[in-house]
């Protein structure tokens, strides 16, 4: 069979896009309706989650604060030792 | 969110277009558009208005279309006649767009980038220029491309 002439080329791009010109069926339109109410509904949502991190990071630091604050009382020991036994040890030599 | 609405309402037709001229299945271009769309929306708090809204949203959809998904099916001649009419009785729509769903299988076959400039320049009917910017490369290239896309679909043709 013969190559496609150009005109004759060019006439069914002409064709192609008047069949491919319809309107989008109904379902999309809602689909995207859907969208753009879920994403006008996250700045909602964004705060909620936000507001819940923050109160469920209160909760933690207050159930942890006893073991915190004996941690801190280790380290606070573990420096003036570890300074003592630095002096030592520069003294041997 | 009034701006999220009005560009939906102005430009989904024209994306879900592109996109079904882009992977020739309607469901498929549904997916896309929907997918266009929500991502636009994400990241339209960051979009400077630099380009329109229309050139923007087609990156988004070609960019998308690049990804790897589900092979769209070809859209067999009777389909195509009756997305071009759905009124229309079957034999005398169908044979005068069945050269046209050949064409557009085509299409589908060229590589990605010359399929990308023929959709764009003579399906959604974009200036070269513009063709040249939402594919990221000069106006001369855009001309080589078409001009190499047209040879090839013409000796295609005659490939039945």
């Amino acid at each position: 069979m013969n190559p496609l002439a150009d005109d004759e080329l060019t006439r069914l791009f002409a064709t192609l896009r008047e069949a491919t010109a319809a309107e989008p069926p109904r379902s999309l339109w809602h689909r995207l309706a859907l969208t753009v109410e879920e994403r006008s509904e996250r700045p909602w949502l964004r705060m909620l989650l936000a507001a819940c991190a923050s109160v469920a990071a209160v909760l933690l630091l207050l159930l942890f604060a006893p073991v915190l604050a004996a941690l801190a009382a280790t380290t606070a020991w573990l420096a003036p030792a570890g300074a003592l036994a630095w002096a030592l040890l520069a003294e041997r030599d | 969110m009034r701006e999220a609405e009005r560009i939906v309402e102005e430009h989904y037709a024209d994306v879900y277009r592109l996109a079904l001229r882009l992977l020739g299945d309607p469901d498929a271009a549904e997916d896309l558009t929907q997918e266009v769309f929500s991502r636009a929306l994400r990241s339209l708090p960051r979009f400077r208005h630099e380009s329109s809204p229309r050139t923007w949203l087609y990156r988004i959809a070609l960019n998308e279309s690049r990804r790897p998904r589900k092979r769209a099916l070809p859209l067999d001649d009777a389909a195509m006649a009756r997305r071009a009419d759905p009124d229309a009785g079957p034999e005398p729509v169908a044979m005068a767009h069945e050269d046209s769903a050949r064409l557009h299988r085509l299409i589908r076959c060229l590589p990605d980038r010359y399929r990308e400039a023929v959709v764009l320049h003579y399906l959604q009917g974009l200036e070269q220029r513009d063709v040249a910017a939402l594919l990221s490369t000069n106006e001369n290239t855009v001309k080589t491309w078409l001009h190499r896309a047209r040879a090839q679909l013409r000796l295609m043709w005659g490939e039945r």
